[in-house]
């Protein structure tokens, strides 16, 4: 009797500790974020190296030839710039032809390629961890990798040991190829000359061998990039208000659903872990940034029907009922259209990225109850008073 | 016809003189069919008095002399053939009436939709409120020409509200009404909803690659563009060139710059 009863409650008492158990464990693995468990792997002092770069972006007054190389398997294509850096006043490039930019101080800090928010889905999509220092521009460097989930090498920093200023950046795709290479060549941190003075043909002594270099080789290089040279082919390869920075006016978060309301497509989430980071407005277009912490592909969104006559020169690919008109510059282009959206696609990394996003953006199946549905709208836009 | 001929109707009617009325009711009195008769002549007054509602005040008897009178002539025609008194009957402006008798369900629609929603509906025959849907649809029946012949005598002015009358081709006609407009939207949205939407758009594809590089953190130059170096160095006018005028006017860190090309600020990074 005795040994009956404590039998069943040992039994109970281990359903009860075997239920408890269960119940812990069920809610640490609802409540723990995955991502956190992940991110541990990354080696918070390479993080905090990235991090810190983007201020010493902001502090560090520079000058230096930069460059932005995209490779892929059939062409490569490079840019250079001379590059001035003046904290407070931000940032002057000029291009080896002669075309300027300008970056707002307020902006320096993204030369590095990362915000706070790409920083965040870097960790969260790579694991971050430095390696042995090496050399870049002359110069000793912190070397830090990113690397994907089964460990290969997916992007790579140099980050100078003096300054933190990030001195080239690499990505590399899952063959093991630099895709997209940016960074400096050369660097020098004198104080350039003041303000005012900085075209392309600099004044200062310390310029001229930078300048030098730039002419002497840019231009054949610029020739083997040509595809971004060829400006007749580039529609909008003109015009003086092209060659200054520009950022659209940001949009905040309400702003963004009253958009998604009014019709715009704004995915949060892109084939290929793209997220959804960044949304700005400009001049009628929706400048919709989106990044996986290495790649960044921006998607331009304007209101409107492709006008094809002007995509000659593009190369056209037709799959599923979906035209892609793609091109491989120094930059990924893809352009599609649908749903009275026409969207670009813009990015430093493959060429399939671009396509594959703008394949995937909405098209707005033309069903006929769409097209009821638009035409709808559009009369109901066209009647009403209050518009 | 009864014994008392037409002196049954008039002693129903009340139109007989004394004498006359005394001798009917004589031969009401010994005369069976002919009691019969004036009692259904009576009942169906007084049916067709309480059909017409309320009438007006004086209005009262007018229906009645109206329409007794059709009866009497509907009976005198009962027995000759009926169509060639159709024409001469009819109003020549309601086509209803000269139709052929075959499907009158169908001509009906259009001829008396006319009749019903036109102003001039008064010219129906106001008596038969509430009733003239039964004729129509008994209108295969031999005596249908005469009896659509008396409705479309403008003889009557009375007003001719008749819910009932009306219901149905009303409601065909909400029906059809909604079914035009539906169709009609659904044809109008589809032909708007076809054409290519919105104006035809080129990309700025400079302008584009140059936001992208603003925030993928590169040069935010184009690549190529053949543009003279001298205007690079040039103090251009604030909105022709803003990257010239900037370093003049250091902004301050975070503060908002003028947009060189949507001329809108460019705010603190995140």
């Amino acid at each position: 009797m005795t040994a009956a009863s404590s039998a069943a409650r040992r039994r109970r008492r281990a359903v009860v500790t075997g239920g408890i158990a269960g119940a812990l464990a069920l809610v640490v693995a609802l409540t723990g974020d995955p991502v956190s468990a992940r991110r541990v792997r990354s080696d918070p002092a390479a993080v905090g190296l990235l991090r810190a770069a983007a201020d010493a972006a902001r502090r560090v007054p520079y000058e230096g030839l930069r460059i932005l190389t995209t490779r892929s398997r059939e062409r490569a294509a490079t840019s250079r710039v001379t590059v001035v850096h003046r904290p407070g006043e931000g940032i002057r490039y000029t291009s080896a032809s002669g075309t300027s930019g300008y970056r707002p101080e307020s902006a320096a800090g993204e030369t590095t390629g990362f915000t706070s928010e790409t920083l965040e889905l870097l960790t969260r999509n790579y694991t971050v961890v430095q390696v042995a220092d090496a050399a870049r521009c002359g110069r000793a460097a912190h070397v830090v990798e990113a690397r994907r989930a089964d460990g290969t090498l997916a992007g790579r920093f140099w980050l100078d040991v003096e300054t933190g200023l990030m001195l080239h950046r690499e990505l590399v795709d899952a063959s093991g190829r630099a895709v997209v290479s940016t960074g400096f060549t050369e660097i020098s941190f004198t104080v350039p000359a003041p303000a005012g003075d900085t075209g392309a043909g600099t004044s200062g002594g310390a310029d001229t061998g930078t300048s030098g270099g730039t002419d002497g080789p840019a231009r054949p290089l610029s020739r083997r990039g040509s595809s971004i040279g060829e400006a007749p082919e580039q529609p909008a390869a003109t015009g003086g208000d092209g060659t200054a920075a520009a950022a659209g006016e940001p949009v905040a978060d309400e702003a963004l659903d009253d958009l998604r309301a009014a019709g715009w497509p704004i995915p949060a989430l892109l084939p290929g872990g793209l997220t959804l980071h960044d949304v700005r407005r400009s001049d009628g277009a929706l400048h919709l940034g989106y990044s996986d912490g290495l790649a960044a592909v921006s998607v331009f969104v304007q209101r409107g029907a492709l006008d094809e006559g002007r995509m000659r020169g593009w190369a056209k690919s037709t799959r599923h009922g979906r035209t892609v008109y793609h091109r491989a510059d120094l930059r990924r282009w893809a352009v599609s259209a649908g749903d009275g959206f026409v969207y670009t696609v813009l990015t430093d990394g493959p060429a399939a990225t671009a396509e594959s996003v703008a394949r995937e953006l909405p098209d707005g199946s033309d069903s006929t109850w769409a097209r009821v549905g638009r035409g709808a709208r559009r009369l109901a836009d066209a009647v009403n008073p209050f518009d | 016809m009864s014994c008392l001929g037409e002196r049954l109707t008039a002693l129903v009617d009340g139109e007989l003189g004394h004498d006359e009325r005394e001798r009917a009711h004589a031969h009401l009195a010994v005369c069976a069919r002919c009691r019969a008769e004036a009692a259904t002549l009576r009942s169906l007054k007084g049916r067709l008095r309480g059909l017409g509602g309320a009438p007006g005040p004086g209005a009262d008897d007018l229906p009645s002399d109206d329409f007794l009178t059709r009866l009497r002539a509907l009976g005198e025609t009962a027995a000759a053939p009926s169509e060639p008194a159709d024409p001469s009957e009819t109003s020549p402006g309601t086509p209803g009436s000269s139709r052929p008798s075959g499907d009158p369900d169908r001509f009906a629609f259009p001829g008396r939709s006319g009749e019903h929603t036109l102003p001039g509906r008064s010219g129906e025959p106001a008596p038969t409120r509430g009733r003239p849907a039964r004729p129509r649809r008994s209108s295969g029946r031999p005596s249908r020409p005469v009896r659509a012949a008396a409705f479309a005598a403008p003889r009557d002015t009375r007003p001719a509200g008749h819910p009932a009358a009306l219901a149905r081709p009303r409601r065909r006609f909400l029906v059809m009404g909604a079914a035009t407009l539906v169709l009609g939207l659904g044809t109008a949205s589809y032909a708007a909803g076809g054409g290519r939407p919105g104006p035809a758009v080129t990309p700025e594809f400079d302008r584009f690659a140059v936001e992208h590089a603003m925030t993928s953190g590169d040069a935010p130059v184009t690549g190529a563009d053949p543009r003279p170096l001298g205007r690079t160095g040039s103090t251009a006018s604030p909105g022709a060139s803003p990257g010239a005028d900037v370093p003049g006017a250091p902004t301050a860190r975070g503060g908002p710059v003028a947009s060189p090309v949507a001329s809108v600020p460019v705010p603190a990074g995140p």
